[in-house]
């Protein structure tokens, strides 16, 4: 899915979340949405969800505004757990299967199986670290042209993390979008693409990573925090 | 698969295959992982893999076969050997001009660490 | 629209129990029969009591749970799955809207059937009490007093959710907005109902009870539920309209 924008604005109370964002997505790439906190990296993903909407500027995703239509193409990992704690994991999937016309069960189910994780179990006694595993394993478990994850390692321990990139690699889709937001660079920086740091609203820099470390001889995130301190 | 961040990943990717290669885990014939398969099983963006496949292609190390997939060319022991010749005969020259100019064994490593090398 | 078959379990899981508690309660109060001594009689005033409280709450927890479920799914983590969904926002409204219609109007019958078990006599003769003339005119004002119930029960309830879609309009302390807005809306009609009340009934408000007519007071009723219903759907056509615009998740 291709995403453009142009000179975004998003204000949230009286703070330029979006300070003339302009940016060109392209398809069939792993991005990261690199950033400080409250940069603007979750206002971004947002608005791309269709769960925000902008103050000033275009955003279009293959040439649509984000809106119904889009949400059906669209897989959003929030920060948040929106699930309910009641349900067992199966419940959940079931729902997603129900009203996301994209849902690959078996793709689930092998996700699950990778991730050790047990359908008939409750979600409110699973931990922290299973809920995000299932967060994921729903988000990636569609075949969505544009897959959104913001922050989806944070507050996990290490060995959770490296789970979740290997899901997010086993989920990916050839030929999609993947917008992972981040400020834990350094774990995530070996399956990107495309780099895109995010300073005040603005978009610093977009380029390939492995062409950035060429030029630069240094690891993504050596080159993020060289490029704020300047 | 253990990466350094500092440096391309597709390039490491290629350097790991040809070592693979040159020690034998993979021989002249033998049908490679798919893509996808590969990039999961080193743990790396299937993008970045096909990069690293097609930079392997190029060099005559790698050949597809139409509805079969990758497989180690039949020449990759010659070429990998060539390679390695052509690699030190590039060296013998370079080492012979620098020092040539004058340079000494010191000042040799020290321009090459400022060109960002690391060693 | 697959997603009201959720908010209707969400809501019948604990209404319906009570419902039928209520019931059940009402029934059980006419046992001891009409004219109880000693024991029975205390047995059936308490079961009376339990009737009124159950009948309460049947209509309270109907109004607390149809909010709190579009309070969960829009104010709260929940929302990033309710809107993450591909169903335009329009249709989300009717999802919780329609159900909570239903739950509402359950809750008044219910709260009817249980006064009809509870003392279908003694409510006839109170009624005819207070009309001393016509049963016929009695009939058709229960009729009017239940309709103007569920219209007030509406209001109270579409205050609340117009309120709330008010509220998501904001960028901060949405659920303190929604409950002034919900507040406000609420007002504003009951203001609007006075009015309507002193222009309809003239010198009689102001303490002449003689000039109040039966027919008087049917007209009075009637003008009253034709302004509720009007207020119901501009709450219902208001609230609509403030959601399928959209607000931001936060």
């Amino acid at each position: 899915m291709k995403i453009q924008c142009k000179n975004l604005v998003k204000t949230y109370r009286q703070v330029r979340a979006l300070n003339g964002l302009t940016l060109e997505i392209p398809e069939g790439a792993i991005i990261g949405l690199l950033g400080k906190n409250g940069q603007g990296k979750s206002t971004f993903i947002k608005l791309l969800a269709g769960v925000a909407r902008w103050d000033e500027g275009e955003l279009t995703l293959d040439g649509q505004q984000p809106g119904t239509a889009t949400k059906a193409k669209v897989s959003w990992l929030p920060e948040v757990c929106g699930l309910d704690l009641s349900w067992s994991a199966g419940k959940v999937l079931r729902f997603w299967e129900e009203f996301f016309p994209d849902f690959n069960r078996e793709k689930a189910d092998a996700l699950m199986r990778q991730l050790h994780l047990d359908p008939g179990q409750k979600l409110r006694e699973m931990s922290k670290g299973m809920r995000e595993k299932l967060q994921l394993v729903l988000v990636m478990s569609r075949d969505a042209d544009l897959y959104l994850l913001d922050e989806p390692m944070s507050g996990v321990d290490p060995v959770t993390r490296d789970e979740i990139l290997d899901t997010i690699l086993t989920g990916y889709r050839p030929g999609s979008t993947l917008l992972l937001s981040t400020h834990l660079i350094q774990d995530v920086e070996r399956i990107l693409d495309q780099v895109i740091f995010l300073d005040k609203g603005k978009a610093v820099l977009q380029e390939d990573a492995d062409a950035l470390r060429q030029r630069t001889g240094l690891s993504i995130s050596e080159a993020f925090k060289r490029s704020m301190q300047a | 698969m253990e990466f350094d961040n500092q440096r391309p990943i597709w390039l490491q990717i290629t350097e790991y295959i040809r070592q693979g290669m040159i020690a034998g885990t993979w021989k002249q014939g033998d049908k490679l992982p798919s893509v996808r398969e590969w990039a999961l099983e080193l743990k790396v963006n299937p993008n970045t893999m096909v990069k690293a496949l097609a930079q392997l292609e190029r060099e005559g190390l790698i050949v597809t076969r139409r509805g079969a997939g990758k497989y180690v060319a039949a020449t990759s022991s010659e070429l990998l050997a060539k390679g390695e010749t052509e690699a030190l005969e590039l060296t013998e020259r370079y080492l012979t001009q620098m020092r040539q100019l004058g340079c000494d064994d010191a000042q040799i490593a020290a321009l090459l660490r400022q060109k960002g090398m690391k060693a | 629209m697959k997603r009201m078959k959720y908010e209707l379990i969400y809501l019948a899981k604990p209404l319906l129990p009570l419902y039928l508690a209520t019931l059940a309660v009402a029934a059980l109060h006419r046992l001891p029969g009409s004219e109880p001594t000693g024991w029975m009689q205390l047995l059936q005033g308490g079961l009376g009591i339990l009737t009124t409280i159950l009948g309460a709450a049947s209509l309270l927890l109907t109004l607390l749970a149809s909010w709190n479920s579009f309070y969960r799914n829009n104010f709260k983590p929940e929302a990033t799955v309710l809107h993450s969904l591909p169903v335009s926002r329009g249709t989300l409204w009717l999802t919780f809207v329609l159900p909570g219609l239903l739950f509402v109007t359950l809750s008044l019958l219910t709260v009817l059937a249980a006064m009809l078990l509870w003392t279908p006599n003694s409510l006839a003769v109170s009624l005819r009490l207070i009309l001393d003339q016509n049963p016929d005119s009695g009939f058709h004002l229960i009729e009017l007093i239940a309709a103007g119930a569920w219209l007030q029960m509406m209001v109270y309830w579409l205050c609340g959710m117009t309120g709330m879609a008010l509220g998501l309009q904001q960028h901060g302390a949405r659920l303190g907005w929604s409950v002034l807005a919900g507040i406000g809306l609420y007002l504003v009609i009951m203001l609007l109902m006075v009015g309507l009340i002193i222009l309809q009934t003239g010198p009689a408000f102001f303490g002449d009870e003689s000039a109040l007519s039966v027919m008087q007071l049917q007209q009075l009723f009637r003008s009253i539920a034709g302004a509720y219903v009007l207020a119901d759907l501009v709450l219902l056509v208001l609230g609509q309209i403030l959601y399928a615009r959209g607000f931001d998740l936060e």
